[in-house]
């Protein structure tokens, strides 16, 4: 048996009369109440504008940032020093007479050379600029001719590569290792007396130890990413000014006080105290912090954990870290993408 | 005109239709007040956003009851999920609040549609305000004969309310 409907054609017509009756009736809003919700809208629309240019920037920023890192770390880092062909054949009378000058052997392995390992010991190459070379030049007197110049680059280049090459050896260990390891190496007859020298010269000056920049006392890192604050999606930028307290060991102790703005809560920065730990083989950095922040203005406050890997260029940090804070009430945690300059 | 003089404008002109704004709230919108007065703030800036498209085509109150109607059933759409379904089981529990209208049969109307979800009440309210079936098919992104199917469904529903409504001496 079909159920029956209900005829809803006279409350239609009721409705429609109603409708038309309402009309009449007093409005329940103040003109007050309505310009108060446009307010209200308007501000609204003004936060959500801010937020999306926000959220488009720091997308963008991180993706440069990104790209910027794999530019270096990965595609620069891979690429074999150029050589032209006139270099070629300069290096090629290098050699066939190097073997006067003992330098064969690092020589051939100029190639092996990158511009990332030169731009690490950039510091050594003005510490080779003030030692005296002339004698090397001296199997190249028959030659002396408007190539001079080129001629002298070449040989004192390969020089540095020796000793570029040599302390990439030796700095394989660091600290107390690494400087017995220097000694075993200055020892030994691996290197040309003009090498030993530079050795001699950066062991003197204490060189080896500060040659990255990551053993340098002081660096600002300035950082930016997407986290997830008190449960919806947010950007934010931080600042952080890192000591290192133990510059000589493998692992490298620091403190960390940094200030962060979460942008969906423009209100809020939050201040903060960490300290941590890096590993350092040489170029790629792993580190981890632990600390403590506090919200400004309302002074709640949050323990948050850090880890971290970066790279260093010369006297650049590029990272990326993943926070974890831990807080009943300023909850965040997500990636960020970093920068730091060593002063 | 300066912003400031075309919201004053404006202001006026809404508080006019105030009394069918917040009508159109109840039908479309929920069961709470505070809903109630979160889709009038809402239809209130639908109308202030799209103030400039209105060219007197029409007299200002059609343009905001068709605004208001469309924001609504925007509204309804997004919230419909959060919406409490009310059952025949919810029947006896079911408040209504609807008592401000001297029509027993509006009374009587608003009684039901209490009872009813936010999707059928929606349904419902496109069809009380003359809404062809091809027209409530556009508003609900449903098929024709599903309008027609779900329409008919809700009029055996309200029927049986109405029953026991009766029955029970409420209307």
């Amino acid at each position: 048996m079909k159920d029956e409907e209900l005829d809803l054609a006279p409350y239609r017509r009721a409705w429609q009369d109603e409708m038309e009756r309402q009309w009449q009736v007093p409005p329940r809003h103040s003109e007050e109440d309505i310009l108060a919700i446009l307010e209200q809208h308007e501000e609204r629309r003004v936060f959500h504008k801010r937020r999306q240019l926000l959220w488009v920037g720091g997308i963008a920023a991180s993706l440069l940032a990104l790209v910027t890192v794999v530019w270096i770390v990965w595609f620069r880092s891979e690429q074999p020093v150029a050589m032209s062909s006139m270099e070629a054949q300069l290096h090629s009378t290098v050699r066939s007479q190097s073997v006067e000058i003992s330098v064969s052997q690092p020589l051939a392995k100029v190639s092996e050379a990158t511009p990332r390992s030169v731009r690490h010991y950039d510091r050594s190459v003005s510490a080779l600029a003030s030692l005296d070379y002339a004698d090397v030049l001296a199997p190249f007197n028959d030659a002396w001719s408007p190539k001079t110049f080129e001629i002298e680059s070449i040989v004192f280049d390969s020089i540095e590569k020796e000793v570029v090459l040599s302390l990439q050896k030796v700095n394989a260990r660091v600290g107390h290792e690494g400087r017995q390891a220097l000694d075993e190496h200055l020892a030994a007859d691996s290197l040309s007396p003009y090498g030993k020298d530079c050795m001699s010269l950066l062991k003197e000056k204490d060189e080896l130890y500060v040659s990255d920049g990551f053993y340098r006392n002081i660096y600002l890192n300035l950082y930016g990413g997407i986290c997830r604050s008190r449960g919806q999606g947010s950007s934010a930028v931080g600042l952080t000014v890192i000591s290192v307290l133990d510059e000589k060991s493998l692992f490298q102790f620091y403190s960390q006080y940094g200030v962060q703005a979460i942008f969906s809560q423009p209100e809020i920065c939050q201040l903060s105290y960490a300290k941590g730990v890096a590993y350092c083989p040489r170029c790629f950095v792993l580190q981890s912090d632990l600390g403590l922040s506090a919200e400004v203005p309302t002074m709640n406050y949050a323990i948050f954990f850090d880890i971290a890997a970066g790279y260093h260029i010369d006297a650049f940090h590029f990272g990326l870290k993943y926070q974890y804070m831990f807080s009943r009430t300023v909850g965040c945690n997500g990636f960020f993408l970093s920068v730091g300059y060593h002063l | 005109m300066t912003t400031k003089e075309r919201q004053i404008k404006f202001v006026a002109e809404v508080r006019r239709c105030d009394p069918i704004i917040y009508r159109v709230c109840k039908l479309y919108g929920c069961r709470m007040d505070e809903s109630v007065e979160d889709l009038y703030q809402e239809i209130v800036c639908s109308l202030w956003e799209s103030y400039d498209t209105f060219h007197g085509d029409s007299s200002f109150s059609t343009w905001v009851y068709s605004v208001a109607r469309n924001t609504a059933v925007s509204y309804y759409r997004r919230h419909q999920l959060r919406q409490p379904k009310v059952t025949l089981v919810d029947f006896d529990h079911a408040s209504s609040d609807w008592a401000d209208t001297s029509d027993s049969l509006v009374t009587e109307l608003y009684k039901m549609l209490d009872r009813l979800n936010a999707d059928d009440r929606a349904l419902v309210g496109l069809y009380l305000d003359g809404f062809s079936s091809k027209d409530m098919a556009e508003y609900t992104h449903l098929s024709e004969t599903a309008v027609r199917t779900r329409l008919s469904r809700i009029k055996v529903r309200l029927k049986k309310m109405n029953d026991i409504l009766k029955r029970k001496g409420e209307i």
